[in-house]
């Protein structure tokens, strides 16, 4: 069963799994995405850092699903288009808890999105669900929490920084999906204006390109140099940046790529990827200095290149 | 040895089929002058028994059946053969001006269902006529006898359930935390179904407001206490025979009343059609598992 590390802070949840020692991911739930988010720190005890008191715990991540989806109300997977109307009316008080497209996947307009309180009291406590689908409903849920197994290390060093790319995520997400499942490896190269040959149409561009390989076949995809299609293409060297991944450790964040509406991707100089997407939800309270807080949530994978390029 | 009638209700009949199949390969139809049984004794692994009884004017007109053992006929069936020509029958061309009579007929050495159905709507199929076979076995009445109704202690609660596809929903969840599904209730309107991981891991989803059937005790039972009302009666099921249960609600709309015997079984009786038209009651025996016990 995959276990999922969760720390708490002031500024909300992030829920972190990794997968088989190359593959890191982490979702960032800001506290502005529930309707109430309480966080008390713990008091510091002699000779703890306040880094050390920061509340960190592991969970069995199925049995949390199950639960946020015990009604089948919670969708996975949705795309993140803006339903913001879409049945508003006639949902009255309850469209509150329609969170943020992400968790509703269905179509089905009469079926209530299901609220859910979640409590931790800390250290040594179960992680505890109350949820809520019709009024004579409800689910509780107790989560038996754990210390922390020390987590992966596979820093991407955000000073090194080889490349960067951020474009509209149906852009990666249609290139993915045109890509044969069974592939073996993917290569991902930005090249940046400078190393770029022939210089016909004046400014030099920055070319991305994705290339997938399996044993039957090769594929590759150039994507159009144009600024509505990277919308940020920024380069720490002068090379052309190209670094090889499995195919399917990358296609374990399409889920993820497929509810969010913007991608960056980043490269250091050691290879690793890093792969934010950006997914929107509705703030539900009304914040003095609305434009300062946060109003979507961050998923990240990190991935390590294969090390040979072969 | 003779059975005779029209078929009057077609998709009542399908739809009762078709639940029993979920949960047995095979069933016992018996026929007697005044109801038609549809039984499932020994017909899968989780031991779920299906007894249903269905008044002979709900499915038939001109409903015959002589026999020498006191004009009844018991016919074991493969179940899935008789859904498919159900099936045939309540969803291809135009149920109305079609006549369908089934009858126990002998086709070479074999007993058979046959199925004749006509049309009479000389525009559509121009008085087509269709006929299916489906091979039966005839039980013998010897052999009857030994197929009894589990005896079963009075249930400690009654209770009219959730929509079965809520609650299989509910409990496709519960699956993932352990095969062992707690199904308690209590005389007050809740219903809780509950799974444990064995690191005590807990998801459990109550349901509340729910009503209470009055069930007259035979004249001969004994007086029971009145338990308390927020007291909860379980029994620990396997999920996969819950689930198995649940997929019967291909029957809608569809009324169940949960039994509860406390640490022995679970009865089901989920109403074919409205409750008030009285089409008939089919009944599943779930049995309980007991905390220690293997898959």
């Amino acid at each position: 069963m995959s276990i999922a590390t969760i720390a708490v802070s002031e500024a909300g949840l992030m829920v972190t799994v990794e997968y088989k020692q190359v593959l890191l991911a982490s979702a960032y739930l800001y506290a502005q995405m529930f309707n109430e988010f309480t966080y008390n720190k713990p008091d510091p005890i002699d000779g703890e850092s306040e880094a050390d008191l920061s509340p960190v715990f592991e969970i069995k991540l199925s049995l949390l699903m199950s639960a946020l989806d015990v009604f089948g109300g919670a969708g996975l997977g949705a795309i993140a288009v803006a339903d913001n109307d879409k049945g508003s009316k006639g949902r009255g008080r309850r469209d509150d808890w329609d969170a943020n497209g992400l968790d509703r996947g269905d179509t089905d307009d009469r079926k209530k999105a299901t609220a859910m309180r979640l409590t931790w009291i800390g250290k040594g406590h179960p992680l505890s669900l109350h949820l809520a689908d019709a009024p004579n409903v409800s689910t509780v849920c107790e989560l038996i929490t754990s210390d922390p197994e020390p987590t992966m290390d596979l820093p991407f060093d955000s000073d090194e920084v080889a490349a960067k790319i951020i474009m509209k995520s149906s852009w990666l997400r249609d290139a993915l999906s045109e890509i044969d499942p069974k592939s073996d490896k993917l290569t991902i190269i930005c090249t940046p204006p400078e190393a770029q040959g022939g210089r016909r149409n004046g400014q030099p561009k920055p070319t991305f390109r994705l290339k997938a390989s399996g044993d039957l076949a090769a594929t590759e995809m150039k994507y159009p140099d144009a600024k509505e299609v990277l919308e940020v293409a920024d380069f720490g060297t002068e090379e052309t940046v190209s670094f090889t991944y499995r195919f399917e450790h990358i296609a374990k964040c399409i889920p993820a790529l497929r509810s969010s509406v913007k991608t960056s991707l980043r490269i250091d100089f050691e290879g690793v990827l890093s792969l934010q997407f950006m997914i929107p939800f509705r703030r539900h309270r009304p914040e003095k200095d609305a434009a300062a807080t946060p109003s979507e949530n961050y998923i990240e994978f990190r991935c390590a290149a294969l090390l040979e390029d072969v | 040895m003779k059975f005779r009638a029209a078929i009057q209700n077609v998709k009542h009949f399908h739809q009762v089929v078709q639940s029993v199949e979920k949960v047995a390969k095979k069933c016992i139809l018996r026929l007697s002058p005044e109801s038609i049984e549809i039984i499932c004794a020994d017909g899968n692994e989780e031991g779920i028994q299906v007894w249903s009884k269905i008044k002979e004017d709900n499915f038939f007109l001109d409903y015959r059946v002589q026999s020498n053992a006191a004009n009844t006929i018991c016919a074991e069936i493969v179940t899935d053969a008789l859904v498919q020509v159900l099936r045939d029958l309540a969803t291809t061309g135009k149920v109305e001006t079609r006549e369908t009579v089934m009858k126990l007929a002998k086709q070479k050495q074999d007993a058979v269902f046959t199925f004749e159905t006509r049309d009479h709507d000389s525009n559509w199929a121009k008085g087509l006529s269709v006929a299916h076979h489906v091979k039966v076995t005839i039980v013998r009445p010897a052999e009857m006898e030994k197929v009894r109704e589990p005896l079963c202690p009075d249930p400690d609660v009654h209770i009219v359930t959730p929509p079965l596809k809520e609650m299989r929903v509910v409990l496709d969840r519960l699956k993932v935390y352990s095969s062992r599904i707690r199904f308690s209730a209590n005389h007050s309107g809740e219903l809780t179904l509950s799974a444990e991981t064995e690191d005590g891991d807990v998801l459990k989803t109550t349901w509340t407001n729910l009503v209470h059937p009055t069930i007259d005790a035979g004249e001969d039972a004994p007086p029971r206490e009145q338990p308390e009302p927020g007291q909860h009666f379980s029994a620990l099921m396997s999920a996969a025979s819950l689930l198995k249960f649940m997929n019967t609600a291909v029957i809608t709309p569809t009324t169940c009343i949960a039994c509860i015997c406390e640490n022995h079984c679970l009865i089901m009786y989920v109403y074919i059609g409205e409750v008030s038209d009285q089409n008939g009651i089919l009944t599943f025996y779930l049995p309980a598992r007991l905390t220690g016990d293997e898959d």
